[in-house]
Formats: C-alpha cells, sequence, structure tokens
C-alpha cells in the first residue's frame, strides 16, 4: 500500500511533467473534435470534383455513422499514441534502472505495478469519456437523422475504456517481459490492428477483446447477451497479465 | 551482521562470481577492493537484493536474507555506483517519495528531508529538476537516500568516484563519522588510498574469487617487504660491497647515497643489520623498513592470480 | 451547369461560415501544442535531430510534429546522465 501510494503520486507527477497526459489527451479527445469536422467538410469542398454517386454517399452521414467514423478512427489513431507514450511502462524503470533506489529501500513490486496500471486506465477511461462526450456534442450540431443518443454514447464508451484497459495490461505485461519498451509498443499495435480482423468470423470474435470495437459501434444493440463472454475474457486478460506483471517485476533485476 | 557463504552468480556463461565467502562483523568499516568487474558491484547488488543469485547462503543479522529479504531491506542503506533518479522530480520530492515507500511519518520526514539535504550540501538546489545535476551532486543526493530511515547496514559502491578531490576528502571523513555511530559499512573501491584510511578490514576480489580477507593490521604485517632502505651522508662507494659479502642479504640497489637492502630473512635482518652497518666506517643519516602499502599488496595479489 | 455552380459556391462558402466556431477548438490545441512544443524545445536540449530540424518538424507536422517531439525529442528525460 505505502509503495502504491508513492507511485501513484509519482505517475502523476511524471504524467504531469513530462506531458503524458497531454499527449493522451490529444491523441484521444482531438480526433472527437476533428473527425465530424472533415466529415462535414470534404464533401462539400469535393462536390464537384467527384462522381455523383459518391457525392451522395457522403451527403447522407447521419449521425449514427458520423458516431461510428470517429469510432474507428479512435481505435487506428488513439492506439498508436497511447502504445508510443506508455510503451516504457515498466521497461524504462528496469533498463535505466530507476528501481534501485526504491527496490533497495524495500518498494513493493505489487504496488508498483498496480499503481501505473489503475493510474493510466483511470487516466484514459477518462480521457474517452471527454472524447465521446466532446464528439456526441459535435455530431448533434453537424449532422441529423440516426438514433444515436445519450445513453448509446455513454454504453459504447464504457466498451472503449474496457478495450483500452485490456491493451494497457498486455503493455504493461510486454513491458515488463522486454528491455526495450518500442518492441512492447508495437507488438501491441500489431496486435491490436490483427485481432480485428478476426470481427469477420462470426464463431471467434465474441471470444476477442476487438469484439468490444465491434459492439461498441453496434448502434441500437450495443449490450446484447453476446458480450457476456467477451467481457468476462476481457477482465480474466487483465487480471492474469497485471498478476504476471507483479510476478515478473518481483523475480527480475533491477541492477 | 553479513555473512555470505559460497556465494556463485553467473550471467549466461560468464561466472561473475565463482563460490565466494566472506564475513562483515558490527559496526567495521569492511573494505571490497578490486578491479573494474572483478564482481564488486555484483556483489553488493546481490545483498541489498536488487539482483537474484544462482548458490550460496546469506545472512544478515543472522537472519536468512532471502526469506527474511522485506525485513532486513529495511535496515540496508544502498549507495550505487552511478545513481539514477526520476530526472523529472526535485530533491525534495525524491526523498519525499523514497520516504514513503519506506513509509517513514511523512511530518517527521519532511522535516529530515531538509536537514538531510542540509547534511549532503544540497539545500540550496533541493527545488531544482534532478535532471540538470551534476554527478558529484547525484552522488550526494544518493548518500541522502542511502541515509533515510537510519540503516545499520551501509552499502557503499565506490562512493568517492564521483567527486572532486574536497568532496573526497568529506566523503571519508563522514565514513570516519559513521563509523562511530556503530553503523556497519561495506564499502567497495579501487582507490586503495581510501580504502586503507578508512577500512578495518580489506577482502580482495578478482575475477569473481576472493584472494583475501584480512585485517589491515594483520595484512602489513603479512605482507611486509624484507627491504631495507639505507640513506648515508656520502656516497658509501665500495663500503656497500662488505654488506654484500654477508650470507643473508640477497641482493643490495645502489642509488647515489642511498640503498635498499634486499633480504632473505627480514626477523633476521631486522636483528643484524644496524649491527653491520655500524661497523661501515659512514654516517646514515636514515634508516627504515620499507612499508608496503596496500597497492603493492594489492598488485602482488592479482599479479600472482593472473599467473595462475 | 455553370449556374448550379454558382449556387454551390454560395452554399458552400455559407456552409463553411456555420461550421467556422466548431474550428476554434480545433485551431486552439493545435496551435497551443505547436507553441508549447517549441518552448519546450527551446527550453531542453534536443534529442536525435539538431534544434532547427526539430522546429521544423514541429511546425509544419499538424499534432503528430509536436507529438513526437514530447515523446522521444525531450534529451533529459531519456538519458541518465
Amino acid at each position: 500500500m505505502k509503495s502504491f501510494k508513492a507511485y501513484f503520486k509519482k505517475e502523476i507527477l511524471e504524467s504531469v511533467r513530462t506531458n503524458k497526459y497531454l499527449i493522451l489527451f490529444i491523441g484521444i479527445v482531438f480526433w472527437a473534435l476533428l473527425d465530424p469536422l472533415m466529415l462535414k467538410l470534404l464533401p462539400l469542398l469535393m462536390k464537384n470534383y467527384l462522381p455523383p454517386d459518391i457525392a451522395v454517399m457522403f451527403s447522407t452521414f447521419t449521425r449514427d455513422t458520423a458516431f461510428q467514423t470517429f469510432l474507428n478512427d479512435l481505435f487506428q489513431i488513439g492506439t498508436l499514441f497511447i502504445a508510443f507514450t506508455l510503451m516504457g511502462l515498466l521497461s524504462n524503470e528496469v533498463s535505466l534502472k530507476k528501481l534501485v533506489f526504491p527496490y533497495s529501500r524495500g518498494a513493493n513490486p505489487a504496488g508498483v505495478v498496480l499503481a501505473k496500471y489503475i493510474h493510466y486506465t483511470v487516466t484514459i477511461s477518462l480521457f474517452i469519456l471527454i472524447a465521446f462526450l466532446t464528439n456526441y456534442f459535435y455530431i448533434n450540431r453537424l449532422f441529423t437523422g440516426g438514433i444515436l443518443s445519450i445513453e448509446i454514447v455513454l454504453k459504447s464508451s464504457l466498451l472503449y475504456m474496457l478495450y483500452y484497459s485490456v491493451l494497457l495490461s498486455i503493455l504493461l505485461y510486454l513491458s515488463s517481459l522486454l528491455k526495450r519498451g518500442i518492441i512492447a509498443g508495437i507488438t501491441v499495435l500489431v496486435l491490436g490492428y490483427t485481432l480485428s480482423i478476426f470481427n469477420q468470423f462470426k464463431v471467434v470474435r465474441a471470444y476477442l477483446p476487438n469484439y468490444l470495437l465491434l459492439k461498441a459501434a453496434d448502434i441500437g444493440y450495443i449490450f446484447d447477451n453476446s458480450l457476456i463472454s467477451t467481457v468476462i475474457i476481457s477482465f480474466c486478460i487483465i487480471i492474469l497479465l497485471v498478476f504476471f506483471s507483479i510476478l515478473r517485476m518481483k523475480k527480475i533485476d533491477v541492477a | 551482521m553479513i555473512k555470505v557463504a559460497n556465494l556463485r552468480k553467473s550471467y549466461g556463461r560468464l561466472e561473475a562470481l565463482k563460490s565466494i565467502s566472506f564475513e562483515v562483523e558490527k559496526g567495521s568499516v569492511f573494505g571490497f577492493i578490486g578491479r573494474n568487474g572483478a564482481g564488486k558491484t555484483t556483489t553488493m547488488n546481490i545483498l541489498t537484493g536488487l539482483i537474484r543469485f544462482n548458490e550460496g547462503k546469506i545472512f544478515i543479522k543472522g537472519k536468512d536474507f532471502l526469506k527474511n529479504k522485506q525485513e532486513l531491506i529495511k535496515s540496508i542503506g544502498y549507495l550505487p555506483e552511478t545513481p539514477t533518479f526520476y530526472n523529472y522530480m526535485n530533491a525534495y520530492e525524491y526523498l519525499n517519495f523514497v520516504g514513503e515507500i519506506i513509509g517513514c511519518d511523512l511530518k517527521k520526514s519532511s522535516k529530515s528531508v531538509g536537514k538531510l539535504l542540509e547534511t549532503v550540501k544540497l539545500a540550496k538546489q533541493g527545488k531544482r529538476r534532478i535532471g540538470g545535476y551534476s554527478r558529484g551532486m547525484k552522488q550526494r543526493l544518493a548518500l541522502a537516500v542511502a541515509f533515510m530511515n537510519s540503516p545499520e547496514i551501509l552499502f557503499l559502491d565506490e562512493p568517492a568516484s564521483a567527486l572532486d578531490p574536497e568532496g573526497r576528502v568529506e566523503m571519508l571523513e563522514l565514513i570516519e563519522g559513521l563509523k562511530d555511530d556503530k553503523i556497519t559499512i561495506f564499502l567497495s573501491t579501487h582507490i586503495l588510498n581510501d580504502a586503507e584510511r578508512v577500512c578495518d578490514k580489506i577482502c580482495i576480489i578478482d575475477e569473481g574469487k576472493i584472494l583475501l580477507t584480512k585485517n589491515l593490521s594483520q595484512l602489513h604485517e603479512t605482507y611486509i617487504q624484507p627491504i631495507f632502505d639505507v640513506e648515508f651522508e656520502e656516497d658509501p662507494k665500495n663500503e656497500v660491497d662488505l654488506l654484500k659479502k654477508l650470507s643473508w642479504i640477497e641482493s643490495i640497489k645502489e642509488n647515489g647515497r642511498r640503498i635498499s637492502i634486499y633480504v632473505k630473512d627480514i626477523d633476521y635482518a631486522k636483528s643484524e643489520i644496524l649491527k653491520e652497518i655500524s661497523k661501515l666506517n659512514t654516517n646514515v643519516t636514515s634508516y627504515q623498513i620499507r612499508k608496503s602499502t596496500l597497492e603493492d599488496i594489492f598488485m602482488r595479489i592479482v599479479s600472482k592470480n593472473e599467473i595462475i | 451547369m455553370i449556374h448550379i455552380t454558382v449556387i454551390d459556391i454560395n452554399f458552400i462558402i455559407t456552409e463553411i461560415l456555420r461550421l467556422l466556431p466548431f474550428f476554434i477548438p480545433i485551431i486552439i490545441i493545435q496551435y497551443g501544442l505547436m507553441i508549447f512544443a517549441l518552448v519546450q524545445l527551446f527550453k531542453n536540449e534536443a534529442a536525435y535531430l539538431p534544434k532547427w530540424g526539430w522546429a521544423l518538424i514541429i511546425i509544419f507536422i499538424n499534432i503528430i510534429g509536436p507529438v513526437v517531439f514530447l515523446i522521444i525529442g525531450k534529451k533529459k528525460e531519456i538519458e541518465n546522465d
């Protein structure tokens, strides 16, 4: 508990001083503003250059499709930002020998790992909530049609939060395993993107975390029974990987 | 206080420590001497619980270190050779951070944080980011971290290496002061003069093996060299030839008014040499048995190790 | 045909004027981030690239440029001594 508190405070200080909050905020929230505007603007500017059938397709964007476009972009760009900002979560601590003093003064690895995981999960979840609400606000001003409601947006944001919690636990574990953070970051990216391919296969998709993203965009049917297994599996992955990270940090040579 | 038995550590194929054993008494300064890469830092990292080891037993304060690590580590302070901090913090923040990990009373600790920074002469720079500190400043901050929660055992890895001459003298004085406070100190260094000045016991390690562990006074006695340096008022010239004829004298090196007499049996020579010199037809201005410095001893022991 | 295009342009201009307020936060974030990164670049040592190189990246690559600089471009945070 002592180590947890000390490291939680340390992560806050670190995120402020090394601009991690700023980078994560921009990586997640900025697209919520930019996306709907671009979607609105692009067809206007391109109108005279596009063949009529595609122009029609552009002009039929509703609030629902605009929201779905944002979800997709957030996944693609947000994941990139998160992976590269947090790839050194544990590997930097070990390889730069930052843990020599804390460990030599009796820091508890479980406290260190939990503080880091919980701090960034909360931070990212908060930014996701802000992003979803801003996006909803913008979409309502710019588009019409569709059944999008605040309830749907909140439900969808919950699934995104859970998804990024899973991704973060993978990043955490890889970062404890590998000496170089960049490899952990790239692995998480590749994993995140390729797992989305499985969303094409009805048999397996409900057992993979990327199904959360599919359901988050399934406006009107976000929460249904097919999610139960996905949510359970997601929590299992989180608990297991955080636990393995703690074990790893207990055994690792920090000097 | 610390007892190490048959400690082995290897990094892959490389054997860093080849079964070392030694004991450190309470309140003493234990000098761990060796060249770079001899295994000093590895040993210290193991004894402070930062890295694992392959075989052997470690007892600290009579307790098995592996089984009571979390408890024992509280009474240990470590000053690593190149200390690393969170560079975006300032000294106050870092010491408070460590204080929180140790679990010191925070009110008490914030008071003593200021005091600690004063002792290591960083009070003025305490609010500056550590990232901008010089190596010497980092070293002193590291010392403050090692001192937190008044440890019973201090591990100091090359404490003076990053310091300027003035800082080095201060560090040595500080270690001497700690000795009076009955703190057990495990000091690794390759600066032999420093070790000679503060250590009670010397342990020489080379290529992962302990070559010798002895009290400093014993060491000087054992490694006394069978050499007598004699200085005459005038160039002795052929007077020396008389000495050369004596059977217990091995050889004589002449250097103007000064000669060095190498003898076969130092105890016999001690009783005879003055008699013989007095027989010579010249005046002696100085006479002494050459003392081995730790440096001589170290070089002799280590070079012997290389031949084997 | 030409007639229609004129109407279209009018329509486009009024639409863009209507959207303008929505751009304000985006512009603030973009330029705020750019200025923040430039200040950081000015105050810190730069890693991997000379300072002017980073300055070009920060100014000409929107959002991503400043972010990349903030993640990897500052020397003090990545090195020990």
